[in-house]
């Protein structure tokens, strides 16, 4: 019953509490101690096992401390962030996506670092990449602290398959990538494949080819959603254009294939190339015998968006926050701290089965990511990686306008409507549902 | 004797969907409850583009697979009723549809109805019922058949079984009688089996009508409302507007209007039914 | 007496049809646990295993390989074995008793509340997951197995306690009457005479309660935390969400939680036959 108590208690002091977190700082610093409920979403099962085993080094390390751990898989996300919201259980640390900061921030779920951190927080700015510390950004502080992020848009291909076709090289452009999915298409095997099934992880891919081609799907400045941009549009057509011009698995065959299946047609020889995030299909096993690597995805020949070309979009699928609420500050922080240590970072060093761009500045200059992916290595040492590349979008009631955004995508590669069509309607009912929430 | 059930239910079912009622006439501001006494997610809810879809569709699923299930289920029930050890184990496994979890069940049918890899595919192209594989899950003309057959097999068992017992209780004599009189198979279903079980057969009707209306993880692990809305049906359309666009003013208005539109039917399908009743007695 | 053959064949080829309709998915899904990953991989599909292992078994049960140590199958199924069982006797006791009553006590209102209680069952689904949410938390038993425990017993009672008021109205009334006459009193019959009578409705409710809780997910899911007090469906399902494309854990995992239920099945079915083969004789 003691649990009942505490989270009863937190209901009642929550917002105590979070008034004095700052005044926490002027205290003397001690051991962290007390108990913490943490809760983890998501993540590959090697992720999820490390997690659990890491647990047990903190704890080492912090003796007074009780951690009450929880993982839920990552559809259990929204519905137990929703609960929580409504009932006041914040747990004191959660782990979630990067794009939960903006609602969890303006719902005062969670609490700005910065103050709280105190001098941890150099720690943090000397040990991770800056562009991906930047995840945990919302109006002008630092929510949360990102260990890793996923990248899209990538291209995987299969390099026999090219080279049967005669290609040398993987494809640099939009119009490119048309030409060699038309001449790598077979009877039996597709050129190209990209997967548009309601799933976020889709609809996340397409967003970073709209964003790539100057599309935005909302403007933060004035609260309209841009679904309808040129940019959005276009990057739309190019699927479309893809689709009819025969090189893909039919449209309705994608409509029911996702990323995971998507990679697994790739890695069965069934397409010849796909778009992909980051991890392209490593952690779904690709064989031995399959020839493949990995490029950034082709350019557009001439961005038509209104806003500038996003070189990639980086999405963090686990970032740590503390509540607002939490009664024990001082042990979420240091739990918070131990998860930006290099040993706990490291471990997403490029290995396929966690299939991460890694956090930490140490891990690039590990052999292990030279070996796995050089191309990455060479990027990140010659300052390309990350440059033009930007957190996924973001917003209050971003999952309203990727909803709408993954059924246009639908209805236009379905020729139910046309791109033009499919986002403005898209645009209505997104912008019609977020000034619901206001 | 019967109050700690009454006491059960009313606490622990009808409270909460009292809490329902009261969001829905509440006002939510960034997830917040603000002031009740407003009809705005009402209005909302008119003014909703989709709502008129999700209507259409849920009305393919509640009518589709009501009727599904109480005719394969009258069908199923009239062979297993035959007496025979064959029909003795059959009685057994028509429960293991049941078994899994939903979620479960719905990844393994979506794998096999998938259109690149799914046995069912590969066989209806094997037998030249179908020149290609078809995705049955990425065809809006299809999804939501497709879903209510999925949803049929899931929920046929408790029906099967409910009607077969009740076929076996029809007296024998009655039967025998009948057959006596000259009449035959169709007719003594007709007229014989027919009214004797209408009682039953009702009540798993209506049974089948709550349980279609509930139904969520099926059709959301399937197809998650695609492609192009052309599955999302009243309870996915809630759950997507409760958890994941957190407009939880919305989908209790939308519950309301759920529950109203299933207690017209179930009235409505009383009404009628009640002279089969009164002819029976 | 010609047209024996023909039924016969006819009967064989609808018990066929109406067994593989039946068992299909779930017969598809324990034959991919015995296949290799590759040979999942491969098209067209094999139906009968090429290469038999039972490496997604091993793989699930053996401690140190990496899908078993996410989860404690041993002690997600005993959480689920002490919520079902619970529930399940919670549901068949207090429904015998309201069955007794709707069957036998006339009393106004009586068919009233009876299909009142049936029609409760409206009031579901997933938008009545936070309510319950919030009246848990408002009783202090969230993350708790008693929490799952009240909630199955509530949705349960309703089906349950119509099962066996049907169950029970069957049972002629002169039974008891000779009974009461020969100087028992109401408990003493209901219990030395209706009760025995009883059984198959009794039983037929407890298998399927016990079957809607074991297989419960959306309540689970929001209600329980700590990962020690989860259910084996949450457990099968965060599996399942692991290893979305390899079938042949998922039907493995699948199969080691349909295990107990089949197990249970399989001893409770005499008396779910008896039962039905009775009211059919009694008629």
């Amino acid at each position: 019953m003691r649990v009942t108590r505490r989270h009863f208690m937190s209901g009642a002091a929550g917002l105590a509490v979070a008034g004095t977190a700052p005044l926490g700082l002027s205290r003397p610093a001690r051991a962290a101690s007390g108990t913490i409920a943490v809760w983890k979403f998501g993540g590959t099962p090697r992720e999820v096992e490390f997690w659990a085993k890491q647990n047990e080094v903190f704890l080492k390390a912090n003796p007074d401390v009780k951690l009450e751990y929880s993982y839920f898989n990552g559809q259990m996300r929204r519905q137990k962030m929703q609960a929580a919201l409504q009932t006041g259980q914040i747990p004191d640390v959660i782990v979630g996506f990067g794009q939960d900061v903006p609602e969890l921030a303006t719902f005062k779920a969670i609490q700005p670092l910065n103050d709280l951190a105190g001098d941890k927080l150099a720690g943090w700015q000397e040990r991770i990449v800056p562009q991906i510390l930047t995840n945990g950004n919302f109006d002008g502080k630092l929510y949360g602290l990102p260990v890793y992020v996923d990248m899209a848009p990538f291209l995987a291909y299969n390099i026999d398959a090219l080279k049967e076709a005669d290609f040398d090289g993987p494809p640099r452009t939009w119009s490119e990538l048309r030409d060699y999915a038309k001449k790598l298409t077979k009877p039996d095997r597709p050129g190209f494949a990209f997967p548009a099934t309601t799933a976020p992880g889709d609809i996340n891919i397409f967003e970073s080819v709209a964003y790539m081609n100057g599309g935005r799907v909302y403007d933060p400045a004035t609260g309209k959603v841009t679904l309808d941009d040129r940019g959005v549009v276009d990057a739309l057509q190019f699927y479309v254009d893809l689709v009819k011009d025969l090189s893909t698995p039919s449209a309705a065959s994608m409509a029911e294939t996702n990323f995971r299946d998507t990679a697994q047609l790739f890695a069965q020889g069934r397409v010849a190339m796909w778009i992909a995030f980051s991890w392209l299909n490593t952690p779904w096993g690709t064989p031995e015998t399959l020839n493949w690597t990995g490029a950034p995805f082709p350019r557009p020949d001439k961005p038509s968006g209104g806003q500038a070309p996003v070189n990639a979009l980086m999405d963090s699928s686990a970032i740590l926050f503390i509540s607002a609420s939490t009664q024990n500050p001082e042990a979420a922080l240091s739990y918070v701290d131990f998860w930006s240590q290099n040993e706990q970072l490291l471990m997403w060093d490029g290995d396929p089965e966690y299939s991460r761009i890694p956090a930490a500045k140490a891990a690039w200059d590990t052999p292990e990511l030279a070996q796995k992916w050089p191309s990455w290595v060479e990027a990140y040492k010659g300052g390309t990686l990350f440059a033009g590349a930007e957190p996924i979008p973001r917003f209050v009631g971003v999952t309203q306008v990727e909803t709408a955004l993954g059924a246009a995508i639908q209805e236009a590669i379905l020729e139910r409507k046309s791109p033009e069509q499919a986002l403005a309607d898209a645009a209505a009912a997104a912008q019609q549902q977020i000034d619901l929430l206001k | 004797m019967i109050l700690p059930v009454v006491f059960a239910v009313v606490g622990f079912v009808l409270g909460p969907a009292y809490d329902v009622f009261r969001l829905s006439f509440t006002r939510f501001i960034m997830g917040q409850e603000v002031a009740f006494g407003t009809l705005v997610n009402f209005k909302t809810l008119l003014a909703d583009p989709m709502f008129l879809q999700v209507l259409r569709n849920t009305a393919i699923w509640i009518l589709g697979g009501t009727l599904g299930c109480v005719v394969l289920g009258l069908a199923l029930a009239t062979f297993l009723a035959i007496e025979s050890r064959v029909t003795t184990v059959l009685r057994a496994l028509i429960l293991l549809p049941w078994i899994l979890p939903d979620v479960v069940t719905a990844m393994a049918w979506k794998w096999m109805l998938h259109g690149q890899v799914g046995i069912v595919g590969q066989t209806l192209q094997a037998l030249g019922i179908t020149e290609r594989p078809m995705s049955f899950l990425g065809d809006p003309n299809f999804v939501m058949w497709v879903l209510v057959a999925v949803v049929i097999w899931r929920k046929v068992p408790l029906i099967t079984l409910v009607l077969t017992a009740a076929i076996r209780n029809v007296p024998s004599e009655l039967i025998e009688a009948s057959r006596i009189d000259g009449a035959n198979r169709w007719e003594t279903f007709r007229y014989i089996v027919m009214p004797q079980i209408a009682f039953p057969f009702t009540a798993v009707t209506v049974i089948s009508m709550i349980w279609m209306t509930a139904e969520f993880t099926l059709p959301w692990v399937m197809t998650g409302g695609g492609p192009a809305n052309s599955s999302q049906i009243m309870s996915t359309y809630i759950y997507q507007q409760s958890f994941e666009f957190f407009n939880w003013g919305v989908a209790s208005a939308m519950s309301v209007v759920n529950l109203l539109c299933l207690a017209a039917l179930v009235t409505l399908y009383l009404t009628v039914m009640r002279r089969s009743w009164s002819r029976k007695e | 007496m010609t047209r024996e053959p023909i039924a016969t064949t006819l009967f064989a080829l609808c018990a066929g049809v109406i067994a593989l309709y039946i068992t299909f998915p779930i017969l598809w899904l324990i034959l991919a646990s015995f296949k290799p990953a590759s040979e999942l991989a491969r098209l067209p599909a094999t139906i009968l295993p090429d290469e038999f292992t039972l490496g997604a078994y091993r793989d699930l049960l053996t401690a140190g390989t990496q899908s078993s140590q996410l989860l404690d199958w041993r002690r997600l199924i005993a959480n689920s074995f002490f919520i079902s069982v619970t529930s399940t006797v919670i549901v068949v006791v207090l429904a015998s008793i309201a069955g007794y009553a709707f069957a036998r006590i006339p009393f106004p209102g009586r068919d009233l509340i009876l299909g009142g209680l049936l029609v409760s069952r409206m009031f579901q689904g997933a938008v009545l997951l936070l309510p319950t949410y919030r009246l848990m938390v408002f009783l202090g038993l969230h993350d708790s197995p008693w929490a799952l425990i009240l909630i199955y017993s509530a949705f349960g009672l309703p089906f349950a306690t119509w099962i066996i008021t049907a169950g029970l109205r069957e049972i002629p009334m002169e039974l008891e009457e000779a009974a009461m006459v020969d100087g028992a009193s109401r408990l003493q019959t209901m219990i030395r005479v209706i009760l025995p009578l009883a059984v198959p409705s009794l039983v037929t409710a407890a298998l399927w309660h016990f079957v809607g809780s074991w297989a419960e997910f959306a309540f689970a899911s929001i209600l329980l935390e700590s990962p020690e007090k989860k259910t084996v469906t949450l457990g099968l399902v965060n599996f399942v969400d692991y290893f979305t494309l390899e079938f042949n854990r998922v039907g493995a995992a699948a199969g080691l939680v349909a295990l107990p239920i089949l197990v249970i099945f399989f001893f409770g079915q005499r008396y779910f036959t008896r039962g039905l083969l009775q009211g059919a004789v009694k008629g």
